[in-house]
């Protein structure tokens, strides 16, 4: 173990001198970014981008490989491949300069700015940016520590690589079997995704699965976004095929017999897709920066530090949001470039300042032909200290229409090449 | 010896020598090329502004925000800028190479 760390330390410090101006220049700070999603990848690469090389940063990402969860919901239904979601780290190392280590973050040591890996190594850093996700809550199902849950009731929620899984029980489905999604409390992670996977399911069960039905039970007291949009359409075209149960929360669940335990009903389904209730990811909870009813992280919105703690950083799903303020991918991209221009402004001393303004889409596909899309665009207020969306500004599509696939498919390419390229 | 570590620091990071120094225009347009990619190359639906002259995205911004001009996301997008965010969008897009 030490010589492995060591080594990686020896190989640190040569990759560190390769980037230096001159040999006994002041060193360069360094920013590590835990989490390599839509908000890690993009304050990774704006934190090179902004501070033109002068800042070294670290990306500490478990996996090889992004697989991107928006978009994967096309890939449930056999309408794309999960290489279209995959993009490679590489390229954030060859273009931009940030290293990559392909390692889970254990744990952070705030008080000695270092972060524990998986392996005991340590990193020590001058900022940290905490981008982990969200935790899916387990534990508040009964049943869900059955051993073989994991591999009978597949969210995909987190990893878009899941949705093969998925995907594959959604194909071995026999005519009239039964797809069961189940959807938390929100705040929830992508407020419009399981609706769209519902009305994806019932696009692929009406097409190749005659008799077969996906029945939506939902925590909530109702559809909690473009409501009217999904109600019409699953009106007019999945009649038979979807249903929609409001104010169903899960409790238990028998993984052997395939049963769900509501507080006011039970139900039986062949495919169990169910989505636990959320919180900031774990190594954010671990590290006390959840100081929203221990389930959400307070930041300040024009730098994204902590309210907890100095020097840290948290972005996209993790943090207690703004009013209106969607846990969206395309959010956590903006959140991570203001996060990576501010730690820029305050660590090269350029004392600009900073009024983000954020526009966020999030289209959501019907059918395979298709899409619709919710819109808002976010301003900072300073009298409020947060920020706030724009009245009279964004909106919902008037209709899903086939127009909108084409635009839905543009905004995965050009925010991949915006994280990657 | 300057000379030979900034040749260094631009043959290590080519992607980075490319890119236009931070500045709030260059920030607030962060926004845009989430939709609108700037690779001018690529074929998208929703189109590239790198290159386009800033007379055309402004006008094409305020015609959205007025109602003048019709468009499925574009209108609910542009009545959340200022006019001069809007100058300075478009001011850094016609600013960027197209080549």
């Amino acid at each position: 173990m030490r010589r492995r760390r060591f080594l990686k330390h020896t190989l640190f410090a040569s990759a560190a001198m390769l980037g230096a101006p001159a040999i006994g220049a002041k060193r360069k700070p360094h920013v590590v970014v835990v989490g390599g999603g839509f908000g890690g990848a993009i304050a990774a690469k704006y934190l090179r981008m902004y501070s033109r090389g002068q800042i070294e940063v670290t990306l500490i990402e478990q996996h090889k490989q992004f697989v991107s969860c928006p978009m994967s919901n096309l890939v449930l239904v056999g309408l794309k491949e999960i290489a279209y979601c995959t993009q490679q780290y590489d390229r954030l190392a060859d273009r931009w300069g940030v290293r990559i280590l392909n390692q889970r973050a254990e744990k952070i040591q705030g008080a000695s700015s270092r972060l524990i890996l998986a392996d005991a190594s340590e990193i020590s850093y001058d900022r940290l940016v905490v981008s982990p996700g969200i935790d899916l809550q387990w534990d508040a199902i009964e049943g869900m520590d059955h051993p073989n849950a994991k591999d009978v009731a597949i969210d995909a929620w987190q990893s878009g690589a899941d949705s093969v899984r998925l995907r594959d029980q959604i194909q071995a489905l026999e005519p009239g079997g039964v797809v069961a999604i189940c959807i938390p409390l929100a705040p929830y992670r992508c407020p419009s995704a399981p609706y769209e996977r519902a009305s994806l399911i019932a696009w692929y069960l009406k097409k190749h699965k005659p008799g077969a039905t996906v029945h939506v039970y939902d925590a909530n007291q109702d559809i909690t976004t473009e409501r009217d949009l999904y109600q019409r359409f699953w009106q007019e075209h999945y009649k038979n095929v979807l249903f929609y149960h409001p104010e169903n929360t899960l409790v238990a669940v028998d993984i052997e017999q395939r049963k769900l335990h509501f507080e006011f009903e039970d139900a039986a389904a062949d495919v169990l897709n169910i989505l636990p209730p959320m919180r900031a990811g774990r190594i954010a909870i671990d590290a006390g920066l959840a100081t929203s009813n221990d389930k959400w992280c307070e930041v300040d919105f024009l730098n994204f530090e902590s309210v907890a703690q100095q020097n840290i950083h948290i972005l996209g799903d993790s943090i207690q949001i703004a009013p209106l303020m969607p846990k969206s991918g395309h959010m956590a991209a903006q959140h991570g470039r203001t996060c990576a221009y501010a730690i820029c402004d305050s660590l090269l001393n350029k004392n600009t300042s900073l009024s983000p303004v954020y526009a966020n889409t999030c289209f959501s596909f019907v059918s395979e032909s298709h899409a619709m899309h919710v819109a808002s665009v976010h301003h900072y207020s300073e009298e409020n200290k947060t920020m706030e969306s724009v009245k009279g500004a964004g909106g919902v599509s008037t209709t899903p229409s086939p127009e909108e696939a084409p635009l839905a498919v543009a905004w995965a390419d050009a925010i991949w090449a915006d994280m990657f390229q | 010896m300057k000379l030979i570590s900034l040749l260094l620091f631009f043959q290590i990071n080519t992607g980075l020598s490319q890119s236009a120094p931070i500045d709030s225009a260059q920030f607030l347009s962060g926004a845009c090329i989430s939709c609108h990619t700037l690779d001018k190359a690529a074929t998208s639906a929703i189109p590239s502004l790198v290159g386009r002259s800033s007379e055309s995205i402004l006008s094409d911004m305020l015609d959205y925000a007025s109602g003048k001009r019709a468009g499925l996301l574009m209108p609910q997008i542009a009545k959340g800028y200022s006019r001069e965010q809007m100058e300075a969008i478009a001011n850094y897009f016609s600013s960027l190479d197209p080549s």
